[in-house]
């Protein structure tokens, strides 16, 4: 073990010595255009491609073809492009097919590749230094993705195995199930690949077998979208930032951010790792989702994972069909299984509840509960009219609230829960039918909207785009994840306000003095040049302010 | 790999980096190849693969490993197909076979 974390040490020191460092531009959070340069390299002995250069850019960068770039935009939630990126090639590399194939470095086929692009006398191409890289090669040797980088593929390349590189080059991991009897490959580890509901366990993926390109994948599950900051704000609930433990929930599809309702709920549930807790989900067998069996909700479980020490999504599943170990070395098992457990649809452990009312349609209704609850700032206490109440309210409000809960008996007219007269239901959480004065239900509701200002923000869970201390999100839209300094954020929601004071009247041009901030591309709130050029910075400060234990 | 072997790895990689000249301008360098024996594609179960045929109109759908193949006898309209998916790339082909007795 020694010795292998002295070549671990050897290996990691040599490369980070030997080559440059990569210098990409972007980070996530994604938002904008995320440029690729696809290249196509035959060998010195290829026969003709299969296809020609127009093929594969229909396929990769062209928008309306229902190609890559489509997928892009739909996953993304409009928030990411592939604009800058192109296709070049078919060039020759010096080498044969069967040396490139023997070749133990498949970075070295990356390069191989881009060194004939450099050298070519009619296209002679080398990619920006802000891309990421795809090679393409005929015929196929390959078929691995770098994380945060590039990828080689083969001209017979799917769509869902391009997407499913897409995704490694911008830093995605793969998709793991709870089935730890599930190896997929020898070199996987047990429950990798295991979510065929999530592009990042391609190839083990429902495809639409009808699409073009190959077929058409599957959607990101949420959290992987979540990750690259393509869930708006505003349609993600994170069970009890609010002080409310136990919720009734409208999940829209995932692929139908059309549809009202939250795309994902987090439900967290241990208090030691906050970016430890469930994801539910409801996915339809629509859109780029086709090729999924049915209408599904899908929970998964968000920790970390050891081995990678990486954060990353466990679908919970039932256990598989027992099946015969693939012959390994060294073995896997001692069981196996097939990986077709199916999804459970219900959680009862770590203090959560999840279950689904009824049959999904056009939305899913999911009821939820935790015990898990931010503690409040000094001066405020959980008001507790319930278990399920943890809204922070001052000592004098949980003492009211007890109160009324020692007189609940005799405010009810006999047999009813209907309030006597001169009182109403509290209403503190949503089935909280304990009758009060008017007066304490108007405070109660005030303290309900305070409640997230009066619980200590530190043991808040927000996700994986967590700001590391003291940054917080900008919010200049409701997809805008980059973290600034609370002032930053102060001036971006101020600037949010004034905006339809400072442009021309019945234009989006701004008034003299001032310019568009371009937080993100489309952003055309008019500011001052000198927060414009707060936005730009710190854009590019990316995931520089992420808290790192979730990188 | 001894390490007196790595010792001098480091050394001569050292001195490559000190001596090697700075690149003239901004260009793509060769990734990291930190993961190299990571994020191959995965194979395709049955189950995934009972599914691509389901929607592609196939019943009856049975299914054996061959190889990087899975490969199926299923029905579509009635009539008898046998199909070849390869269990990485997902490529398929589609013959429709004689019923038997034809």
């Amino acid at each position: 073990m020694r010795d292998q974390n002295l070549k671990t040490l050897l290996f990691a020191v040599v490369i980070a010595t030997a080559v440059s460092p990569a210098a990409y531009a972007q980070s996530r959070p994604y938002r904008g255009s995320i440029p690729w340069s696809f290249l196509l390299c035959k060998f010195s002995d290829s026969p003709a491609p299969p296809h020609d250069l127009s093929y594969y850019q229909q396929m990769t960068i062209q928008t309306g073809t229902n190609g890559l770039a489509d997928y892009v935009h739909s996953v993304s939630n409009g928030a990411a492009d592939l604009g800058g990126s192109s296709v070049h090639g078919w060039y020759t590399e010096s080498h044969t097919k069967a040396y490139e194939a023997a070749l133990t470095s498949r970075s070295q086929r990356l390069q191989d590749c881009l060194d004939a692009a450099k050298a070519d006398r009619s296209d002679p191409y080398v990619p920006p230094s802000n891309q990421r890289v795809y090679v393409i090669t005929s015929p196929g040797v390959d078929l691995v993705g770098f994380e945060n980088c590039c990828a080689v593929g083969g001209d017979d390349v799917a769509l869902p195995e391009i997407a499913h590189e897409f995704g490694h080059g911008i830093d995605l991991e793969h998709s793991f199930s709870n089935d730890s009897n599930f190896h997929d490959a020898c070199w996987s580890q047990p429950g990798e690949y295991d979510n065929p509901w999530d592009l990042m366990s391609a190839a083990n993926v429902f495809v639409d077998p009808t699409h073009d390109w190959g077929g058409g994948p599957p959607f990101l599950d949420a959290y992987h979208q979540d990750e690259m900051g393509w869930i708006p704000q505003s349609r993600i609930l994170t069970l009890g930032l609010d002080g409310i433990l136990a919720q009734t929930v409208t999940l829209a599809p995932l692929s139908h951010q059309e549809t009202s309702g939250y795309l994902v709920a987090r439900v967290p549930f241990d208090a030691k790792d906050l970016f430890h807790y469930y994801t539910v989900e409801y996915r339809t067998a629509d859109s780029w989702d086709s090729g999924i069996p049915a209408n599904i909700v899908l929970i998964n479980e968000v920790k970390l994972n050891t081995k990678d020490n990486l954060y990353q999504t466990f679908l919970l599943r039932g256990a598989g069909t027992k099946a015969t170990c693939p012959t390994c070395s060294p073995a896997v098992g001692p069981s196996c299984s097939y990986g077709d457990g199916a999804p459970v649809q219900s959680v009862n452990a770590n203090g959560v509840k999840i279950s689904i009312q009824g049959t999904p349609g056009a939305t899913a209704t999911i009821d939820i509960s935790t015990e898990w609850a931010m503690p409040c700032l000094q001066g405020y206490v959980w008001r507790s009219s319930s278990s399920t109440d943890r809204v922070c309210v001052k000592p004098a409000s949980r003492t009211q609230a007890e109160d009324d809960n020692a007189k609940a008996g005799s405010r009810h007219l006999p047999n009813s829960d209907t309030c006597i007269q001169g009182y109403v239901w509290r209403q503190a959480t949503p089935d909280d039918h304990v009758c009060v004065t008017a007066a304490i239900r108007a405070q109660t509701q005030n303290e309900n909207a305070q409640a997230y200002g009066n619980a200590n923000p530190v043991y808040g869970v927000y996700g994986p785009n967590t700001c590391s201390d003291p940054y917080v999100w900008r919010i200049a839209d409701d997809l805008d994840y980059v973290c600034v300094t609370p002032a930053t954020r102060a001036q971006t929601l101020a600037d949010n306000a004034a905006a339809g004071s400072r442009h021309v009247k019945g234009s989006d041009t701004c008034v003299s003095g001032y310019v568009w901030r371009e937080a993100y591309p489309s952003d055309h709130v008019c500011v001052t040049p000198a927060t414009r050029s707060q936005a730009q910075s710190d854009n590019t400060q990316g995931n520089s302010r992420i808290v790192k234990s979730n990188l | 790999m001894n390490s007196r072997t790595i010792f001098s790895v480091l050394v001569t990689s050292a001195a490559l980096c000190v001596t090697a000249p700075p690149p003239a301008t901004a260009q793509y360098t060769r990734p990291t190849p930190s993961n190299e024996n990571k994020n191959t594609v995965a194979e395709i179960t049955q189950e995934v693969a009972r599914v691509r045929l389901q929607k592609l109109g196939y019943t009856n759908i049975q299914l054996t490993r061959n190889g990087d193949y899975w490969e199926a006898t299923a029905t579509k309209e009635g009539k008898p197909w046998q199909i070849r998916l390869h269990a990485t790339t997902g490529a398929r082909e589609e013959k429709q076979v004689a019923a038997p007795g034809k």
